[in-house]
């Protein structure tokens, strides 16, 4: 009952254009040229065909107050987006201010989204595309933003990943082979010296006699403890009201 | 001419030996068991007759050996079928060459060199040989045929002569030792290192700590059969000695010393460093050992030694025969070692690539 009033409630917060042709690029707060739209409509599209990922990028002048990545990931689950039962996808929601209110982005994932899309590969996408956000370069940003998803999404190919935990693969191979070699070749050898003469200790005949532990002093060190410089920061995983779940990274820029 | 003691069965007259599961003097001839001192005093009844017999050194002057090798020559005359059984001077029990009668030489384990007791054969010459058999088995890393093709060439029993050293240990021992905490404050991290000194003072007792009294037996051999339990130790008789080689001692009891000092001392750090506890490290700055009340005594240990031939190499190992632990390095098949190696990799590393990459096309990983 209760999701089902959500639902409702959402159906009637997003009656936009999104709804009928699924668009990818809304650009609700007319930042970008209908050139530079259609440009990221193509690319998007490409990359759906390729990968079976859905990219979507969403512009609002505010959202009264609502958390970015809740109101995102809202938007990406009412209206659908994403391929295939898991809703595989990723989306870039860029709160622009209208000129003078908060300017928020955040990057929501779902699905498939949520691994090709690692805190890592966030951090990098960010730090690739805060400079323009900055600036107020959109469209730029967003370019970006599609090219930095593209490439990630190629490196999350079955060969390329099984490339990347080979090397790992095989070191811990040659590691296990050698440890069992090696214990196999110890098992050879019985002739030993021995240390000492434990096995000739009389029976009870231990006892200490002194036992003085005497404090002497003590001496500090202070380290500074190293924090993330990067203005974003990783929201972890959550389940958003259509109680599907996502990752997502949010920031000011 | 020395004539060579052989105990003769009373009843048919053949050679008896000491047997490992009877504890007594065996008659393999008539199965006649008889007990140690029955036949001590048999002998020593009929032995009356013949001790005027002094000790002769038979110098084989001009015939071969050198003076000096003559002097660390002994020959004496076995009693069963009187051929010269020429030994060295620590040799106090052996076989007869011609004819295979078991025969302890007189004499050779007497005044000093009387030892003060002796751990008698438990294990028979069958079982030293199935442990060997036992000891291959399941070495990954034999070469293929060396159970098969390898030839015992030799099993003796052996009574070693060991040092069996007796002390009191005195330890005090200082330590430098810390303990670590560490704790947030703000952007920092706070690490406090307690720092103390510690002592500690003990008593430790050893009883019979073993040193390899033979110049002829591996040091490190005797060592890796240890322990022997002399609280077993029996007195000493040469009726033990008969169906077995014996030595008598070649390395005096204060060069062994130095042997049991560093063991003893080794233990003694240890037991007292275990009695450190609670701290995140201790460092031995100062460590005291006294020993005191010190006592040697000269005991016969018995050993199994065998030989094997493979590939033109030797293989000596060596069974403790009161306790049976048996040891011998074996030969490592480089080829096999390397299949382990490599065979674990391609299948751990290539197997687990291989899977990966199933996992991750299906969408699982």
């Amino acid at each position: 009952m209760k999701k089902f009033l959500a639902m409702l409630l959402m159906l009637l917060l997003f009656v936009s254009p999104a709804l009928a042709d699924q668009s990818r690029v809304i650009d609700e707060s007319d930042v970008l040229t209908a050139d530079q739209e259609a440009a990221l409509e193509k690319a998007i599209a490409l990359i759906g065909e390729q990968y079976q990922f859905d990219i979507l990028l969403l512009t609002k002048d505010s959202i009264d107050g609502k958390v970015p990545r809740y109101y995102a990931a809202d938007y990406y689950d009412y209206n659908g987006y994403g391929y295939g039962d898991s809703h595989d996808g990723t989306m870039l929601l860029l709160v622009t201010g209208g000129g003078e209110g908060n300017r928020d982005y955040t990057i929501v994932n779902t699905g498939k989204g949520e691994k090709v899309m690692s805190d890592s590969a966030m951090y990098e996408i960010e730090d690739d595309i805060l400079p323009y956000l900055r600036m107020s370069n959109y469209s730029t940003a967003m370019a970006r933003f599609v090219t930095g998803v593209e490439a990630r999404l190629a490196d999350y190919t079955p060969a390329r990943r099984t490339a990347k935990v080979a090397p790992i693969l095989i070191l811990i191979g040659v590691a296990v082979g050698a440890i069992v070699a090696l214990v196999l070749k110890g098992q050879m050898k019985t002739v030993r010296r021995k240390v000492g003469a434990s096995s000739y200790i009389r029976d009870g005949s231990f006892h200490l006699s002194r036992v003085q532990d005497i404090y002497l002093y003590t001496s500090t060190t202070r380290r500074k403890i190293e924090t993330q410089s990067s203005g974003g920061h990783g929201g972890g995983g959550f389940t958003g009201s259509s109680g599907t779940h996502h990752t997502s990274h949010s920031g000011k820029f | 001419m020395q004539q060579a003691a052989h105990y003769k069965c009373p009843c048919c007259g053949a050679a008896l030996t000491f047997g490992s599961q009877s504890q007594q003097l065996d008659c393999a001839s008539c199965g006649n068991s008889f007990p140690l001192d029955t036949i001590e005093q048999l002998e020593s009844a009929q032995v009356q007759n013949t001790t005027d017999e002094q000790l002769q050194w038979q110098y084989a002057g001009g015939g071969g050996y050198t003076q000096e090798e003559a002097v660390h020559l002994r020959s004496y005359r076995c009693q069963a079928c009187g051929a010269e059984i020429v030994t060295d001077e620590t040799v106090a029990a052996t076989e007869c060459v011609y004819c295979g009668n078991p025969s302890v030489m007189p004499g050779v384990l007497s005044g000093a060199y009387r030892p003060d007791a002796v751990i008698p054969f438990r294990k028979s010459k069958k079982e030293a040989q199935d442990a060997l058999r036992n000891h291959c088995k399941g070495k990954k890393l034999l070469p293929k045929g060396f159970m098969d093709e390898n030839r015992i060439e030799k099993v003796s029993g052996v009574y070693v002569p060991f040092w069996l050293f007796e002390a009191e240990a005195e330890a005090d021992c200082t330590y430098n030792a810390t303990k670590v905490s560490s704790h947030r404050e703000g952007n920092y991290m706070v690490t406090r290192t307690a720092h103390f000194l510690l002592r500690r003072g003990g008593h430790l007792g050893f009883k019979a700590v073993p040193v390899d009294g033979s110049s002829k037996m591996d040091d490190t051999l005797m060592e890796s059969i240890e322990p022997y339990d002399s609280d077993k130790a029996e007195q000493f008789s040469t009726a033990f000695l008969s169906g077995y080689q014996a030595q008598r001692y070649d390395v005096e009891a204060a060069d062994c010393q130095p042997r049991a000092n560093e063991r003893i001392r080794a233990s003694v750090s240890a037991t007292m460093a275990a009695t450190v506890a609670g701290y995140a490290t201790a460092v031995p700055v100062n460590t005291q050992i006294q020993l005191q009340h010190g006592q040697v005594r000269q005991v016969l240990m018995p050993v199994w030694m065998l030989n094997t031939r493979w590939q033109d190499k030797t293989y000596t190992f060596a069974m403790n025969a009161q306790t049976g632990q048996f040891i011998g390095d074996l030969p490592v098949d480089k080829g096999k070692f390397w299949k382990w190696l490599l065979g674990l990799a391609v299948l751990i590393g290539g197997g687990g690539t291989a899977l990966a990459y199933l996992l991750f096309n299906m969408g699982v990983l």
